[in-house]
Parts: structure tokens; C-alpha cells; sequence
């Protein structure tokens, strides 16, 4: 024990420490974690402007069509800048380098009040839901009170770790301060806690390691982990839910990987659920080169993939498959059949369109079809992504193999049913499902919750997904109308007798044409980046659905195992009061086979209740990693256009100045 | 610096307006003082019917003196437009340039617009004179508004945006008195600006008179304009003895129609901003309405969302100021010129006229039978002398007129550059903000 304790602190250091750098890295791929901090202070200034500023949008939005239409408009949206952030006054510095981030003393020293109280909020929401974990009694915790104490001693020491960390960097604080606290706070809650996570490993982990792989590290190390991922499973979302899941990786390792890896494999436990629980680009996953196959009908496209990876599962760190349409469809189909009656979410599969598809096929070399093209290729990418970022997934065999074999056997199943059939199966189960939902009693309010709140992202969601569609319709058309625009003015140059005016013009209309591609470009953005990751969502939410409809399947199943137990048992009864006691012995025999089914079936059914939990928690992680990446990139896109339209407009104005 | 010459205010803008039109006013007049020197001749010779007609102008020159460069009256502006029931009134503010404590204040509606027009038109010889043009009447009624915003943001409804589709309207298109007022308003000052015009007694009555002339209904038939057109098509072929007369209106047909086109293809532009600007809007309203969920995620999202909401705000704001600046800078050269080109065709038109009556008056006296011959030639030369006033009106006219164009070109193709910049910049400012919002966003949330 006292050997053992050594190691958490040092752990626990390293730990958060690691984990942030990834959060970072999620957060800001191509950003330096020095800027980060730096961008901190310049979100306080600028938050109480930011109302007086829409303010003031608004007052220029009535001004519009109210009295001063000229270019006043543009001197309202100045006035709100300069009140907004002083350093931007001369308006050439935007340009350059974003200023108003350099932090002074005054803004540091406010940061820290500004982060505590969502801190405290989590900490009392915590506390509030903790007791309800759905496992109520997993009494067989022969382990429970020696995790207790070795707690109970981990918490000293980290509180220090993270105090010193605190005062280096402010980030992150709720996540690291709440660790000490609620050691403190909340040391009779510990057990229940304990119980639930340490169960799975016992049978998982525990027994296969030993079997499996004779290292000593093996039997220590969940005992190592546990605790850390036990005292803050809450604030460290990352964690707690990548942990339970990595005991199926083990379980499914040594089945396919042949014998010369698993020691490797077995060593690096530690590592490899490092990696898991964070350091999730080890694999790094694209799809390029699509490129057509055969002729007429039985043409197809086909995609390379290559992978880059740090696993040690895979037998090189990178490598290059080539793979069809249909194979990207049956890697889902195995994968789903696989994990998602235990409740796991498996990215929606790509869905297959027949009208691009015989395009392709047709060799229509127009823009649409390399339109098509590149949207699947984006859209398989990030398929293989998502799969690539899931855990559990990310170590199946079967995606392994996708990803290494050169040979793939054919899908068969797939590529005679269409994947657009496929889907439109899975949602007919997802719509029904809600119906039989509704008939489950459901015994678990955070299964309600999350229910609804799925249903009403989902409604966000595609209501969302219609506006940006519009938008880049609207978008589309102003590239048309700069285009015939920019016809016109040549026209105009062209028939022009004073030569600078003529000059000018054809100037304005390479321009124009110019900023038809600007408007296009952004068209794009607005799809790739906003439509297809609001479609994404509104996919994964699908299969979201499908899993909630597993649970409620495994959740019949064990009422009915219930039923039938409890009329084996009125049967023994009757038996029993008629004397029949030659069928007494095999009534009872079926009441246990009856018994153990329904223990069974509620073990599968807290099974599948924990899977989806960590999965929804996995889910909303990634939700928000995500949505602020993307619409971070987004709103850079923007930023793009307009630095652009700055340049030719600029590159315009001395040729018009110099008309006479 | 910069900041200066592009933010100005509206006074200043105004101002400046101003100072661009009496710099092209004197420019114009001093080419018209050189012409007026080489032939001769002075202003006002050209129009001894706008002498007679209207003989009480005190204004005017002595022919006999040394031509001076005109120098225009007053200075007009509209300050304002209000609707009085079913007619917008207009606000005029004038002052005299000599005299600046002289300030008059009339109001006027649209129908003394096309009365003083009227006038102009037939008390002066506008024989080689290119008559600015009277906007077009503003659409005031409901339902031209309504036909007007459906023309601009698009009759096809939007899949998830039927039901704000009329808010929108009303919030992008709006009343457009202003840009009426606009209109207007450089309209009065191309007519005051005018050597001839502007010294008209009725642009003065029109302008210092507190009482509104009464306004006699004036009909204008389709049928003049339809014959009239059919005329231009007829004689618009017909050879012109003067190769300068003869290229202008060569071009000027091809011109006006594309620059119609280009003002069409322009406000096809600037409708698509708009559109767009809605487009972000409903985006952005879309974030916000998610904003209902309060649990775990949707918390951070929420925060996210309500922050890219901002942002896409911001950029709807910028599309919106582009989309205004663009009207009122080349877009409002392009409707202008694409009326005047219009009037300088018409202007040509009166002169092919008359080219074509000097010529059936030559024709005349060869045929003429000898008794008859003194009063064909009396009317052939008469003829000749009208025809060689009006060329020589419209050849100056001309000259000015495209220098004028010219100008007024660029100095919209400067402003619409500047203005596209700055709103660029300011849009690109505001973005980065919201960007540096979104990163130092706080992302740590407690799963549920």
C-alpha cells in the first residue's frame, strides 16, 4: 500500500496536466497554449461593451431606412468598435494582428473571480446528483474500503499539485480545483462511487490481464488508476468516461492480435489508457484521392485512406488502404452490429446517394459531380474520424482492419442493400422506438431527461441545419449576381471613351469577379464547415436514438424474464399446495435457470444503462469540442472573407482615384 | 486622417456632396467659357426663347457681356420626407451661396417635382440642352412596397423561414423616403447647377416660394411617349452630317442599355447582400432559439451558440451597411446615368430632328419652283441656323456632360472602394472580437 501510494500524486501531477494540454489542443489546434492565456483577460473587457455595442447595432439598424442613410451607417458600426476596443481605433490594425489582447495587470486579476462561480455551481450540482447513480448495490465490494483509503490519503498531496499548478496557469481551475474539495466534501458518497466504477473492472480487466499477460503492472495498475479517475470522475469528464470502456479493448485484444504484440500491449496499460483518455489523434485519419473505377454501371468510386497512428496495435504507423464506398458501409454495419446493442454510439454510416452516384457513373465530368465527390470524400473522413476518436471503437478489430488490411473481403450484405435502405431502417426503428419508450416505465430520471433533451437538440438541430442551408443558397445566388455584375461593368469598360474611366472599370470588373469567388468560397465554408456538421449531429443523434432503443429492448427483456420467473414460482406455489411433488423438483429447477435469467437480464440492463451514460457523457464532450471548433474556424472563415475584400478593394482604389 | 476623409458625418458628407457639384459646375463652366471664347458666342445666345419666355428672370446675363463662368444660385437640400396621408411631402432647405443668412424652407411634394420639370421643359429651349432626369415617382402605397420587397429579397419561400419571411421584409426594406430624398435632391441640384436651368425663374419660384405653384395636372399620354419612341426608332438610323455627332450617338445607344444592365446586375448585388444579411439573421436567430436547454452541455453550447449568434450578427450588420453603402454609392451613379443617358438620347434625338428638317428644307428649295424659291430658301436657312444652334448648344452640352459624368464616376468608384473597405474592416474587427470571445470561452461543463 505505501508503495502504492507513492505513485497517484505523482500521477495525479502529471494527470491534469496532460489532459489539459489536450483539452488545448482540441480547443485551438493551431494555437500555442501561451496565446490561449493571453486571449484570456481581452473576453473581460470587452463583455460589458458588448451589450452597449448591440446597442448601438440596434440604434443603427433603425437609423438604416430612419433618417441618415448615406455612410453613416458604417460610421455607427465604427462608433460601436471604437467603444468597444480602443486599440483598434485606427482601423488598419485589425488587419495585422488581432491587439486587444495584450493583458493588463487589472484583467488578470479579475480572471480568477470570473471563473469561480460556475466552479462552485458544478461543485453543489455534483453534490446534488451524485447519490443517484442508477447500480444501487454492488455490496460485493471487497475492494471498496481499501480504495477508500487509499483516497482518503491521495487528496493532501494532489491538493498541493494542483494548488502550485493554479498559480501557473489559470486555466482550467474549475477542473482542477474541485478534486480537493470535493475529497473533502464528500467522503460518504466515496463508496457508492467506488462500487460503480471499480465493478467492471474486476471481471474485465482484472481476470483477462492476469490470464493474459503474467506482468505484475497489470493488477496494480487499475488500482493505480481507479482511484484517480474515482476522485474526480465528475470534473474530469475525459476520464471517467474513457476509463470503464477500455476494459473491453482489453477483453477484444487478445482474440484478434497475434501473440507478439500483447506483451507490448499489456505493458503499456498505463499508456495506452493515457492515450485513451485523452491523446486520441493518435490516430490520424484521411481520406484523399477519390478516384472512378471501371465504366458505366459498374463503376465506382474508390478512396484512399491513410492512416497515421502512435498505437502500438497497428503494425505500422502509417499506412495507406484503398477502400470503396461499400466498404465504408460495411465497416459500419460490423461495427454496429457489434456494439450497439450494449449501447454504445457508432457514427452514422454515409449515407449513399443514387443521383451523384450515376452521375459519376454517367462520367459526367461536370462541377456538380466533383462537387458530390468531394463532399462524400469530406464526409467519409470524418466518419472514419469519429470512429477513429471513440475509444472502444478505435481498437476494434474490424476498424483495424479496415484501416491496414490490404485485401478487404467484400461486403457483401452492404452492397446489396443500398445504404440509403439501411438507414432508412435504422430510423424506422428510431421512430418507433419512442413510442415503446413511452410504455417503459422509466425508473431512471436521467434517462428521461436526456431522452428529451436528445428529442429537443434534435429539433435545434434541424432547424439549425434549414437556416444554414438557406443562407448558402443566398450565398450562391450574390456569387451569380457579382458575377453578371462584373460582365456588365467589362461591357461598360469595353464601350468607354475615356480611358481611365475605362481602365477603371475593367478594373472593377476583375474585381467583381474576384469577389464572385470570395462569395463562393464562403458558400463552402458555409456548407462543409456549418451544414455537414449539423447533419453530422442530426446522424449521430439518430443513432443516439437507436441505442436509448437497445436499452429499452435489454429493459424488456428482463421484465419479461420476471414475469416468467414469477410464474415458475406461482407454479412451484401450486405444486406445492397440491402435492404434486414429483414436479416440484423440476418447477424449481426452471425457477433457477428463471433466476439466473433475470439476473442476467438486469445485469445486461445496467450494463447497457452505464455504456449509454458514458457514451452520452463521450457525446457531449465531444459536442462541445466540436461546436466550438468548428464554429471557431467558422467565424475565421469570415474573418477570411473580409480580409479579402479589404485586399481587392484596396488593390481597386488607386485606379479609381487616378480617373481624373 | 483617413478616419476624417471616410467617417464623416452626413453634414459633411452633404457638404461634401456639395462641393463636388460646384467643382464640377465650375470645371464644366470653364470649358464652356473656352468654347463660349473660340465661337464667340455667349451662354445664353442659345436660347433666345427662354429669353422671351421668360423675360422677368433678373438673373441673366447681358448678352453682349463677357461671358463668366456660371455660377449656380442656391444650394438644395432635402432634409427630410414625411407621409401626409397618402402623399410624401418633402422637405427642401435652400441657401443662397452669395448671401448664406438667406435661407428658405419650402415643402414640397412629388407632383411640384414634375410641375417644375414641366416648366423647365417648355420655357426654356431645351433644344441641345440634356434635361436632368425626374426620378421616377416613389412607390408609396402598401402594396408597392410589398412588390418592391418581394422583388428584392426573393418570392421563393424558404424552406424553415416561412413564417418570419414577413418580418424580414419589413426590417430589410423599410420606408425608402430617404433614398427618394436623395434622388431628389440631386436632381435639384443638376438643375441648379445647370447654366441654363439654373436660371430659370421657375427652379427659383420652386425653391424660395413658401407656397406651392399650383399644379396643373399634366398629362402625359402614353401615346406622346410611345410615339415619340417609335419617332427615335424611325430617324435614330438616319445619317448624321457630323461624324462627332454621329459616334456619340453610336455609343450612347449601346451605353444606356448596358448601363441599365450593369445598374440591374448591380442591384442584383446589392439585393443579394441583403438576402445574405437575412440569410445570417435567421441563422442567428435559429442559435438563440435553442437557448431553452439548461442542463450539462447545453449550457456550454448555449453559451457558444449565443456567442457565434453575435458574431454572425456582426457580420450580417456589415452586409447590411455594404449593401446600403453600395446603393448610395455606384449604385446611385449607375440609376442616375442610366436616366441621364436617357435624356442625352433624347437630347440627340431633338437634334436629329432638326438636322432632318434643315435637310427636307434644302431638299425643298432645289425642288422649289422659282417664285417660290426665296421663301424655300428663307426657310431652309432658318432651318440651318436652328440646326446649327442646337449642335452648337449640344456639342458644348456634351463636353460637360461627359466630364461631368466622368467625375461624378469617380467619385462614386472612390467612395463606393472606401466605403467597401472600411465596412470590410469594421466587420473584420468585430469578427475578431467574437473570435477572441469563442476561444477564451470557459468549455468546462459537468456532464450529467
Amino acid at each position: 500500500m505505501a508503495d502504492d501510494r507513492e505513485p497517484p500524486p505523482l500521477f495525479d501531477d502529471e494527470k491534469p496536466d496532460k489532459k489539459e494540454d489536450e483539452d488545448d489542443l482540441f480547443a485551438t489546434p493551431n494555437e500555442a497554449p501561451k496565446e490561449e492565456i493571453k486571449d484570456e483577460p481581452a473576453s473581460l473587457p470587452t463583455e460589458p461593451a458588448q451589450d452597449k455595442a448591440s446597442e448601438d447595432l440596434f440604434a443603427a439598424d433603425d437609423d438604416l431606412f430612419g433618417e441618415a442613410v448615406k455612410e453613416v451607417d458604417t460610421s455607427k458600426l465604427r462608433r460601436k468598435l471604437t467603444e468597444d476596443v480602443d486599440d483598434l481605433s485606427p482601423p488598419l490594425t485589425p488587419l495585422e494582428e488581432p491587439k486587444p489582447l495584450i493583458p493588463t495587470p487589472a484583467d488578470s486579476s479579475k480572471a480568477p473571480p470570473k471563473k469561480e462561480p460556475p466552479k462552485e455551481k458544478v461543485k453543489k450540482y455534483s453534490q446534488a446528483k451524485e447519490p443517484k447513480p442508477l447500480i444501487p448495490t454492488q455490496a460485493d465490494s471487497s475492494k471498496a474500503p481499501k480504495k477508500d483509503a487509499s483516497e482518503n490519503k491521495n487528496p493532501p498531496p494532489k491538493e498541493e499539485a494542483k494548488k502550485k499548478e493554479d498559480s501557473q496557469t489559470k486555466e482550467a481551475k474549475p477542473s482542477k480545483k474541485e478534486p480537493a474539495s470535493m475529497a473533502k466534501e464528500q467522503p460518504p458518497l466515496k463508496p457508492m462511487k467506488v462500487s460503480v466504477d471499480l465493478h467492471p473492472p474486476k471481471p474485465g480487466e482484472g481476470e483477462e490481464v492476469d490470464l493474459d499477460s503474467p506482468e505484475t503492472e497489470g493488477p496494480s495498475s487499475p488500482a493505480k488508476m481507479e482511484p484517480d479517475s474515482d476522485s474526480s470522475p465528475l470534473e474530469a469528464p475525459p476520464m471517467a468516461e474513457v476509463l470503464p470502456p477500455a476494459k473491453p479493448v482489453i477483453e477484444e485484444k487478445p482474440k484478434p492480435t497475434p501473440a507478439p504484440r500483447k506483451p507490448s500491449m499489456e505493458k503499456s496499460k498505463e499508456e495506452i489508457e493515457e492515450e485513451e483518455s485523452g491523446d486520441q489523434f493518435a490516430l490520424d485519419i484521411k481520406v484523399h484521392d477519390p478516384g472512378k473505377i471501371g465504366d458505366g454501371m459498374g463503376a465506382y468510386m474508390s478512396y484512399k485512406v491513410t492512416t497515421q497512428t502512435s498505437i502500438p496495435a497497428f503494425r505500422r504507423p502509417s499506412m495507406t488502404v484503398t477502400r470503396r464506398f461499400s466498404d465504408f458501409l460495411g465497416l459500419h454495419e460490423k461495427l454496429s452490429q457489434k456494439h450497439t446493442h450494449i449501447g454504445r454510439i457508432v457514427p452514422p454510416a454515409p449515407e449513399k446517394s443514387v443521383v451523384g452516384m450515376t452521375k459519376i457513373k454517367m462520367s459526367k465530368e461536370d462541377t456538380s459531380s466533383t462537387e458530390f465527390v468531394e463532399k462524400r470524400r469530406a464526409l467519409l473522413e470524418r466518419f472514419l474520424q469519429r470512429i477513429s476518436l471513440h475509444p472502444v471503437l478505435q481498437m476494434d478489430p474490424d476498424f483495424r482492419d479496415f484501416l491496414e488490411q490490404d485485401e478487404l473481403p467484400r461486403a457483401t450484405s452492404t452492397s446489396a442493400v443500398s445504404g440509403a435502405g439501411v438507414l432508412r431502417l435504422i430510423k424506422g426503428v428510431g421512430d418507433t422506438f419512442s413510442k415503446v419508450t413511452i410504455k417503459m416505465d422509466e425508473s431512471d430520471q436521467w434517462f428521461e431527461e436526456k431522452q428529451n433533451q436528445v428529442e429537443a437538440l434534435d429539433q435545434q438541430l434541424k432547424k439549425l441545419h434549414a437556416s444554414v442551408e438557406a443562407l448558402v443558397t443566398y450565398r450562391k445566388e450574390l456569387g451569380i449576381s457579382t458575377s453578371a455584375f462584373a460582365k456588365s461593368t467589362a461591357m461598360l469598360s469595353n464601350s468607354e471613351e475615356h480611358t481611365a474611366l475605362s481602365r477603371a472599370l475593367s478594373q472593377l470588373a476583375e474585381v467583381e469577379e474576384k469577389i464572385e469567388l470570395v462569395h463562393l468560397e464562403q458558400a463552402d465554408n458555409d456548407f462543409f464547415l456549418l451544414s455537414e456538421l449539423l447533419k453530422d449531429y442530426i446522424g449521430i443523434i439518430q443513432a443516439i436514438r437507436v441505442v436509448f432503443h437497445e436499452r429499452v429492448k435489454s429493459f424488456h427483456n428482463w421484465q419479461n424474464a420476471q414475469q416468467n420467473l414469477a410464474k415458475k414460482r406461482e407454479q412451484e406455489a401450486k405444486f406445492k399446495q397440491t402435492g404434486k411433488t414429483d414436479k416440484i423438483a423440476q418447477a424449481q429447477e426452471e425457477i433457477r435457470e428463471w433466476e439466473g435469467k433475470v439476473e442476467k437480464g438486469r445485469e445486461d440492463f445496467e450494463e447497457i444503462s452505464k455504456t449509454i451514460r458514458t457514451e452520452i457523457r463521450r457525446f457531449e464532450t465531444n459536442r462541445v469540442k466540436d461546436f466550438r471548433n468548428i464554429i471557431i474556424k467558422y467565424m475565421e472563415t469570415l474573418m477570411n472573407s473580409q480580409q479579402q475584400l479589404i485586399k481587392y478593394w484596396e488593390g481597386f482604389l488607386p485606379e479609381a482615384k487616378a480617373i481624373a | 486622417m483617413r478616419s476624417v476623409v471616410l467617417y464623416r458625418s452626413v453634414i459633411a458628407q452633404e457638404g461634401e456632396d456639395q462641393d463636388v457639384t460646384s467643382r464640377l459646375t465650375s470645371s464644366k463652366m470653364d470649358n464652356a467659357t473656352d468654347e463660349t471664347n473660340t465661337n464667340g458666342t455667349a451662354d445664353v445666345s442659345d436660347s433666345p426663347e427662354a429669353d422671351q419666355d421668360t423675360p422677368e428672370s433678373s438673373g441673366l446675363p447681358e448678352p453682349t457681356l463677357p461671358p463668366k463662368p456660371f455660377e449656380p444660385v442656391f444650394t438644395v437640400k432635402v432634409t427630410d420626407a414625411a407621409k401626409d396621408g397618402e402623399v410624401v411631402k418633402y422637405s427642401l432647405k435652400t441657401a443662397k451661396i452669395k448671401s448664406e443668412s438667406e435661407e428658405y424652407k419650402v415643402v414640397r411634394q412629388y407632383e411640384d417635382f414634375e410641375w417644375l420639370e414641366h416648366c423647365l421643359i417648355t420655357q426654356n429651349d431645351i433644344g441641345g440642352i440634356i434635361v436632368p432626369p425626374l426620378p421616377p415617382k416613389p412607390s408609396t402605397t402598401a402594396q408597392s412596397a410589398e412588390a418592391r420587397s418581394k422583388k428584392q429579397l426573393g418570392n421563393k419561400k424558404r424552406h424553415g423561414s416561412d413564417d418570419e419571411e414577413g418580418n424580414d421584409i419589413k426590417l430589410v426594406v423599410g420606408d425608402e423616403f430617404e433614398k427618394d430624398c436623395r434622388s431628389l435632391e440631386k436632381y435639384l441640384q443638376l438643375v441648379v447647377t445647370h447654366p441654363i436651368l439654373g436660371q430659370d425663374e421657375s427652379i427659383t419660384k420652386f425653391l424660395t416660394v413658401r407656397e406651392a405653384p399650383t399644379r396643373a395636372k399634366l398629362k402625359k399620354s402614353i401615346f406622346s411617349n410611345l410615339s415619340k419612341s417609335l419617332g427615335e426608332a424611325r430617324k435614330g438610323g438616319h445619317k448624321d452630317v457630323n461624324e462627332f455627332f454621329q459616334k456619340e450617338r453610336d455609343t450612347v445607344n449601346e451605353v444606356s442599355l448596358q448601363m441599365k444592365e450593369a445598374k440591374e446586375n448591380y442591384m442584383k448585388i446589392v439585393y443579394g447582400e441583403q438576402r445574405v444579411a437575412v440569410g445570417l439573421s435567421h441563422l442567428s436567430t435559429a442559435l438563440h432559439l435553442g437557448g431553452q436547454l439548461q442542463e450539462g452541455a447545453d449550457v456550454v453550447v448555449n453559451k457558444l451558440f449565443t456567442q457565434f449568434s453575435e458574431g454572425l450578427e456582426d457580420a450580417k450588420q456589415g452586409l447590411e451597411v455594404m449593401a446600403v453603402n453600395d446603393e448610395n454609392t455606384l449604385g446611385f451613379s449607375l440609376d442616375l446615368y442610366s436616366r441621364y443617358l436617357e435624356a442625352e438620347k433624347e437630347m440627340l434625338y431633338r437634334r436629329t430632328c432638326k438636322m432632318m428638317e434643315f435637310e427636307a428644307a434644302t431638299k425643298a428649295v432645289e425642288k422649289a419652283k422659282p417664285q417660290k424659291r426665296q421663301m424655300a430658301e428663307a426657310a431652309r436657312d432658318k432651318a440651318e441656323k436652328e440646326f446649327e444652334d442646337i449642335s452648337k448648344a449640344a456639342e458644348k452640352e456634351l463636353k460637360n456632360f461627359h466630364h461631368q459624368r466622368v467625375l461624378t464616376f469617380q467619385d462614386s468608384l472612390v467612395r463606393h472602394a472606401d466605403a467597401k473597405i472600411k465596412a470590410a474592416r469594421d466587420t473584420y474587427a468585430l469578427l475578431t472580437k467574437c473570435v477572441t470571445a469563442l476561444k477564451t470561452l470557459d468549455t468546462n461543463f459537468k456532464p450529467l
